[in-house]
């Protein structure tokens, strides 16, 4: 379903910038004036612009929808597709996870129902982009992509 | 020096200096359109092969590569939101959006006029006020940077999208991002969160990849129709057309041309600032002198002209304290240094007088390489532009996933720098959706590093006075700045004010 | 309408689990595949170098270390036989890189440019630099740069002596400028100051490259910097009252030693090739040899001039034993200083 819920975007965005702030602040252990002067003046700056964000909210209270048109579960599935991608380039290397999850994503936004054809184009795309790229980077840049754990 | 001139420029015409420059504008190109390979990881890959090549044919190659470099990262700047390099931030608040309205052509063929001036009158400011402007730059003290950077914070006056608050803590925030790591001072590791890696501080690279990618990633994956119905249609009949109309239409405002491009000699040749802060305030500055302020952002082709013409100059600009003082103004001038010094060519008035030749060969040479832009911006760039157009949202869509991740990993070879970037856009595209958009953030993570260092150098440096901090108060050029900057805000907030007011008006009108 | 949406939406859940599914399949067939084929070969001792080695500088592309870097790169190659090629790895003023060091396959496969003093600095100032000076098993010094001292072109001051004396009468309102906090420009600082007993308010800059304009411009009273920037503020009509080597520096001849001014003092960056710790010795020893090799390539040699480095050949167990000396002294001055605690 669709997402359509209407927030008080004030009230979020101060909340969410305080509890930014709060977790900053339980992470400043460290001692030199000057090392703080310019973090503390903006843990401050931060505080005062998220409170008067929090009392705009309530005291006009102005709801708007951001997600309208954004599917919900298409959000999931886009944060999923990124979520797994990035936590599989350590365990599969560069070229596996690419290759693995270029063809993941391009099947899913393909058009429905998937044809075999589309299905081999799909794959053959996916070693050919990853696996050029790839090279480009590891031997013409010169940067050292680990290559697989395999 | 006329003289030389003359010469240098015969020279330059000689063909294997051509193809040299040609090769280098077209490798350098490409390079910046990968993000993460900034400029000057392409300069210094260059390097080895420099060593075996004679001292002119040698700097000639590097300052191609150096100007196709900056060049390049426009494209990607344009055609999918991420900066190559952090020289064309500013390219992407009206870059995509030309795009998603499907005048990415358009942009193309601003953004090549926008490099080719800008890089001529940087190497033009370069040839003829090195001298002055080196020592000029050179009162540039720690408190001229700090307000430098107050100055070109201003900017989210212009950038916060609806809410003043919502900018100042977008800017904020990029500013916290930009304290984590090693203090200047001190020596000591803030805001790690018990992570060894952290204490490198969150590179700029990676949060731009962050910040700007991702959320159109998503966008994208959500919603493919969002990149843009019109993009495919781009006739062949028409192309002839845009290219000319666009010149015609970038060239007819020489002012932004002019302006951008001065900013960006003076800022390159600032040896503490950069084409990622020359970008920004060129932007700004455009927006600024507007009689349609209120178009920026929305796919004003100015808005891409301003930032490229003024990175486009940085080369040249940067290239001023360089030779004459011996101080990079720019990371990449770091590369063309060790260059210089090997071939036993060091810094200074000699280098202009008994190298002559050579150097100013050289010069000329990076202009030719701004001129060289045009064909190879012209052909090989806009090939490129359709290319990507013309290319399904299926295949763009993890296509720009995989350039973002190892771009993000090849910034400093970190898996952990991708996760970090991941992190950080997901970020983003929650903070987008309350009102707190990813440029003021990005902004503040840009200018944080010269805000605090100019704060705390300023105040030990003037640790003889009785309260270090009226320093940055009492310079003369500081003071400057300073007016400049309250006057541009002002300026800015009273635009809007009325733009606001005619908004309401005509809104009103319609309503009855 | 809404039943619509919601089936359309579920199918493309679906459409993502069963292609995940799929994919993953092929994944698990493709690493019994690979696991196969690819039983890794450990090289000994005996036959290394047999592949490529890469040389990682934990520093920016453009410094004296990555130029340093890609100018041996060549010579290296033909010493060792096998291909070298440099990459960056930069972060934490070099701390990422050396930590990432000491969790690296100890095949001689991985070799990362070090730093004195900030392998020693880096673990005494920080609660966790991500490493310890001792996991950092030293290959090779190969070249140093010494601190000079430098003041601007229009300072009253004209000799070391002038100098202190300033200090002397104005604690602490004599601001000299350096690269970083903790290295070397740092560190000479600290010591010079504690050698005088005055008191010096030491302006940590980014790097070389911004502290020298800091100078020319008058922005500081003097700088504590390398010899081959004092070389660039020497063309510019700036004083370089002094250098902080044993003997005089070669691109700055004119120049006495802070030692001929009589006050013992020598400071300076010493740059060097790390190995991962439980490297096997044999492996150390072969790139110490070529290491030897390339500062002995005549070409080397002549770049290495040109840019103003002094040569240095200390091996594995001299480098080591010098770190651990200078380990100590630091700590000493550190702990003088209240810098750090006992």
């Amino acid at each position: 379903m669709s997402i359509r819920q209407r927030i008080n975007s004030d009230l979020v965005s101060g909340g969410v910038v305080l509890l930014a702030v709060l977790v900053f602040w339980s992470q400043r252990d460290f001692t030199n004036p000057l090392a703080r002067s310019l973090p503390d003046t903006i843990l401050a700056l931060l505080t005062v612009l998220a409170l008067v964000l929090v009392v705009r909210g309530i005291v006009q209270p102005q709801s708007s929808s951001p997600f309208t048109g954004t599917k919900s579960l298409g959000l999931l599935v886009a944060v999923a597709l990124l979520v797994a991608w990035v936590f599989l380039v350590s365990p599969l290397g560069f070229l596996y996870s690419g290759i693995l999850m270029f063809f993941v994503a391009s099947l899913y936004m393909r058009e429905w129902p998937i044809r075999v054809k589309g299905l081999i184009l799909d794959a053959v795309v996916s070693v050919l982009v990853v696996g050029g790229v790839y090279l480009i980077f590891t031997r013409v840049l010169l940067v050292p992509l680990s290559p697989s754990p395999f | 020096m006329l003289e030389f001139l003359a010469e240098a420029f015969v020279q330059n015409l000689s063909p294997s200096l051509l193809l040299l420059i040609f090769l280098g504008v077209l490798g350098g190109m490409a390079m910046g359109a990968i993000p993460g390979i900034s400029a000057t990881v392409g300069l210094a890959l260059l390097l080895p092969v420099t060593f075996t090549m004679d001292p002119l044919n040698g700097l000639v190659l590097l300052g191609a590569v150096y100007m196709g470099a900056i060049y390049g990262g426009s494209f990607t700047a344009i055609l999918v939101n991420v900066p190559g390099t952090p020289s064309s931030i500013a390219t992407t608040f009206d870059g995509y959006p030309m795009t998603q309205q499907g005048r990415s052509e358009e942009a193309v063929v601003g953004v090549t006029v926008a490099s080719a001036v800008g890089g001529v009158i940087g190497v033009l400011g370069l040839i003829f006020l090195a001298p002055p402007l080196a020592n000029f730059v050179l009162n540039f003290g720690p408190q001229e940077y700090f307000w430098l950077g107050i100055f070109g914070l201003a900017m989210i006056a212009s950038l916060a999208a609806d809410s003043l608050v919502k900018g100042l803590i977008g800017g904020s925030l990029g500013l916290l991002i930009a304290t984590v790591g090693i203090s200047p001072v001190g020596g000591e590791v803030r805001f790690d969160f018990g992570l060894t890696f952290l204490q490198g501080g969150i590179p700029l690279i990676v949060a731009l990849i962050g910040f700007f990618t991702i959320p159109v990633i998503i966008d994208l994956i959500t919603d493919p129709a969002s990149r843009g119905g019109e993009m495919i249609e781009e006739g062949a009949g028409r192309r002839s057309s845009v290219l000319v109309s666009t010149v015609r239409d970038v060239l007819s405002r020489p002012l932004n041309l002019l302006r951008s491009s001065v900013i960006g000699t003076f800022v390159g040749a600032l040896p503490g600032a950069g084409g990622n802060i020359a970008n920004l305030i060129a932007y700004s500055e455009a927006r600024r002198a507007s009689r349609n302020p209120e178009r920026y952002g929305k796919g004003e082709v100015d808005g891409v002209v301003a930032p490229e013409s003024a990175n486009g100059a940085v080369v040249g600009g940067g290239l001023i304290p360089l030779l004459t003082l011996g101080i990079p103004g720019a990371p990449p001038d770091a590369v063309i240094y060790g260059v210089l010094l090997l071939h036993g060519l060091r810094p200074g008035a000699d280098l202009f007088v008994a190298q002559g030749s050579l150097t100013f060969t050289f010069m000329v040479s990076v202009a030719m390489a701004a001129v060289m832009l045009i064909p190879v911006g012209l052909i090989a760039g806009r090939a490129l532009q359709r290319a990507v157009v013309g290319t399904p949202t299926r295949y763009i869509v993890p296509g720009i996933v995989l350039l973002t991740i190892i771009g993000s990993y090849a910034v400093r070879n970190n898996v952990a720098d991708v996760a970090l970037m991941f992190l950080l856009g997901l970020a983003g595209y929650g903070l987008r959706s309350v009102g707190i958009v990813p440029p003021t953030i990005v902004l503040g993570i840009v200018l944080g590093v010269i805000v605090e260092e100019g704060l705390v150098q300023g105040l030990l440096a003037s640790s003889g006075l009785a309260a270090p901090w009226t320093s940055f108060f009492t310079r003369p050029i500081s003071l400057v700045i300073i007016v400049l900057t309250l006057v541009g805000v002002a300026l800015v907030l009273w635009a809007d004010r009325r733009a606001r007011r005619r908004d309401g008006q005509e809104g009103g009108e319609t309503a009855e | 309408m809404h039943a619509r949406r919601v089936m359309t939406e579920w199918v493309s859940l679906l459409r993502f689990g069963w292609l995940a599914g799929l994919a993953f399949a092929l994944f698990l067939l493709a690493a019994c595949g690979g696991a196969e084929g690819g039983s890794g070969e450990q090289g000994s001792g005996d036959d290394y170098p047999s592949q490529p080695v890469s040389y990682v500088l934990p520093f920016d592309p453009g410094g004296e270390s990555d130029v340093t870097a890609r100018l041996q790169q060549g010579p290296l190659e033909e010493a060792l036989g096998t291909s070298v090629t440099v990459s960056n790895q930069p972060g934490g003023g070099g701390a990422l890189g050396w930590s990432e060091l000491t969790r690296t396959e100890p095949d001689g496969y991985t070799i990362m440019g070090h730093n004195l003093p900030h392998i020693i600095m880096q673990p005494l100032t920080r609660d966790d630099a991500g490493y310890e000076t001792e996991q950092i098993k030293q290959a090779y010094i190969f070249q140093s740069t010494p601190n000079a001292l430098v003041v601007p072109a229009d300072s009253p001051i004209d000799s070391l002596e002038d100098f202190v004396e300033e200090a002397e009468e104005n604690p602490g309102s004599i601001s000299v400028g350096g690269s970083g906090e903790f290295t070397a420009n740092h560190v000479g600082t600290l010591e010079f100051g504690r050698l005088t007993d005055v008191e010096l308010t030491y302006v940590p800059f980014s790097g070389t490259g911004s502290a020298s304009p800091a100078l020319l411009g008058g922005q500081v009273d003097a700088l504590m910097t390398y010899n081959t920037a004092a070389i660039d503020l020497q063309d510019q009509g700036a004083k370089v009252l002094a250098v902080a080597s044993e003997e005089r520096a070669e691109n700055l001849p004119d120049v006495p030693t802070f030692n001929e001014l009589g006050y013992e003092h020598q400071e300076g960056a010493y740059r060097g090739v790390a190995v991962p710790p439980e490297t096997p010795d044999e492996i150390v020893d072969t790139i110490a040899e070529a290491f030897r090799e390339v500062n002995e390539d005549p070409e080397t040699v002549e770049e290495m001039n040109e840019l103003g480095y002094t040569l240095e050949d200390m091996g594995p167990e001299e480098a080591e034993q010098f770190t651990q000396e200078r380990q100590e002294d630091y700590t000493d001055l550190l702990q003088e200083l209240d810098l750090i605690d006992d």
